[in-house]
């Protein structure tokens, strides 16, 4: 199972940091990121000057991470990038809440190897949901209830994760953008062989990478109808004996066979999965 | 504006970048005055949003005033996109959308249909405008809120005890008062109420905005006026501070209710 880590970003006062240390002292996986600015730092509860960040490890070695923000951009990516090498080394997805005040955070400016999830919130507001969920996990850190119970935690993962619609939209895109730039190059009448064998070579990479994202999105929701997945996974099939040929058969293949309407009718079957993960959504968010 | 045709179009994934290039090169009818964007498109810096090429689209229409015909990509309906509050933007005028995968002759009438728009004084529709206002404004609002509260220390000098309690309390706030983030707080919403103009504009009548401008002054110059008070210690200079930071957090306060307007 995936280790995740969740960092939050804001103006935290003295105050907090004084009473998360006093109230987390006894635990010993907790530790005090101090003065962040290119150097490594990594110290025991009891020092509480300069304070920039606190790493909670939570149940299932999950992490939760409260860093101090800062007011200028390059400085927020600089402090959260050497929080994301030093503590998040073998974590793969990284949900961050970002004050708005101050500097922002890019994401751009983050280390490439993880997948973020990034979202803004404004503190204190009644109305935002980020920050209520935030606040939970701070009530929890007082009461020391975060050690024990990872329910706050995983509240605000599933806050700043994205919903299965989002998952399922950008695991469609995932799945059939790199055929489309085969399907454009077939309607041109005047190809150049070099382009064209690139174009062609980047669908056979393609499709050996596509079936695990393909049974990622099926797997999505439990009630996609049989017809419709079973209409899925016979256009991929087909799509699969079009790119899973030697080069020249494959080329041969191609001039014989309707590739544009195997993408075409491969889109439409994806879209009918796609809408039906996103109906459910909002119908079980209207039952709510 | 870039100029080359590949600089206009705005996708991540770089071999369907040049073939929409080469394809967009191979039509007839195009001209170099439309950008071409998927809906999913990221420079990394657009914050929360399922669509981040629409963000993008919205950021350089609403802020730098880029009224370019816009044709969008992507691979969902129309009908159902549009039913989706950050797809607003396809309302907006000299933007299109079409659905991939397309064949070039769609291509080419979308590009066709998009090029008949002529020069166009507003890039956003009304809704979008407004969203993005709204939006400016909220962020604008919450930093006045911030502001407020930092300023509210300074009441800790009101508390009573022994003389030396009262210059303790007194260097506490000090040093709360005199980091950059503080000292600038009235300042950088200066700026920032000057950057988001447009979104104030549509929002608020002339009298409204004049308040807010000469409330925001007014409390800059007050609140300059109280951090120079803490370069000494003294019961006339406690009590003054006081003072200038009440009518300091009022002069925000009143800034905060006409945001609430809203």
């Amino acid at each position: 199972m995936n280790n995740k880590a969740t960092i939050v970003i804001t103006d935290f006062s003295r105050k907090f940091w004084q009473t998360a240390i006093n109230d987390l002292t006894l635990y010993s996986k907790m530790f005090i990121i101090l003065e962040m600015d290119n150097k490594k730092v990594i110290q025991s509860p009891g020092k509480k000057e300069k304070m920039s960040g606190l790493v909670i490890e939570i149940s299932g070695n999950n992490k939760l991470i409260l860093a101090e923000q800062s007011s200028s951009n390059q400085e927020n990516g600089r402090n959260i990038s050497i929080i994301i090498d030093n503590y998040c080394k073998n974590i793969c997805e990284i949900a961050i809440a970002s004050h708005t005040n101050g500097g922002r955070l890019y994401i751009v400016d983050l280390p490439e190897s993880k997948k973020y999830y990034y979202k803004e919130f404004h503190n204190e507001s009644k109305e935002e949901e980020v920050w209520q969920k935030i606040a939970m996990c701070f009530s929890a850190i007082g009461k020391k209830k975060v050690l024990q119970n990872s329910e706050p935690f995983d509240l605000l993962w599933r806050c700043l994760a994205p919903k299965p619609s989002e998952v399922a939209h950008s695991l469609r895109s995932e799945i059939l953008t790199p055929f489309i730039p085969f399907h454009l190059f077939h309607q041109l009448v005047n190809k150049d062989s070099s382009e064209w064998q690139n174009i062609f070579r980047e669908c056979c990479v393609a499709i050996k990478n596509t079936e695990e994202k393909f049974i990622a999105l099926k797997g999505l929701r439990k009630d996609i109808s049989p017809d419709i997945k079973n209409c899925a996974d016979e256009k991929f099939n087909e799509l699969k004996k079009i790119f899973q040929k030697s080069e020249n058969d494959c080329v041969k293949n191609i001039e014989k066979e309707d590739c544009l309407k195997t993408i075409e009718d491969f889109a439409q079957c994806l879209e009918k999965i796609v809408n039906c993960i996103e109906s459910g959504e909002e119908a079980s968010a209207k039952n709510k | 504006m870039p100029k080359t045709n590949e600089h206009r179009i705005y996708e991540n994934n770089s071999i369907l970048k040049q073939t929409l290039s080469k394809v967009i090169f191979s039509l007839k009818n195009i001209t170099d005055r439309i950008i071409f964007i998927n809906i999913m498109y990221s420079d990394g810096r657009s914050g929360n949003t399922p669509y981040p090429g629409m963000k993008y689209i919205m950021d350089l229409r609403g802020k730098h005033k880029n009224t370019t015909p816009v044709l969008f990509y992507g691979f969902e309906n129309l009908e159902r996109l549009k039913k989706k509050p950050e797809a607003s933007i396809l309302d907006s005028p000299a933007i299109e959308y079409i659905r991939i995968p397309f064949l070039i002759n769609e291509l080419s009438e979308k590009i066709q249909k998009i090029s008949t728009w002529g020069i166009i004084r507003d890039g956003l529709d009304e809704q979008t405008r407004k969203k993005i206002a709204l939006e400016k404004i909220s962020t604008f609002k919450h930093d006045i809120i911030n502001a407020a509260r930092t300023i509210e220390i300074v009441f800790k000098l009101k508390r009573k005890g022994t003389a030396e309690i009262q210059k303790e309390n007194w260097n506490i706030v000090r040093k709360s008062l005199f980091t950059p983030e503080a000292k600038n707080q009235i300042n950088k919403n200066i700026i920032l109420f000057e950057n988001i103009k447009y979104a104030i504009n549509e929002l608020f009548p002339k009298s409204k905005i004049i308040k807010m401008k000469n409330n925001l002054s007014d409390a800059e110059n007050i609140y300059t006026t109280l951090i120079k008070r803490f370069s000494e210690y003294s019961e006339q200079n406690k009590i003054k501070a006081i003072s200038d930071a009440e009518a300091t957090i009022n002069l925000l306060n009143e800034i905060i209710t006409t945001l609430e307007v809203k």
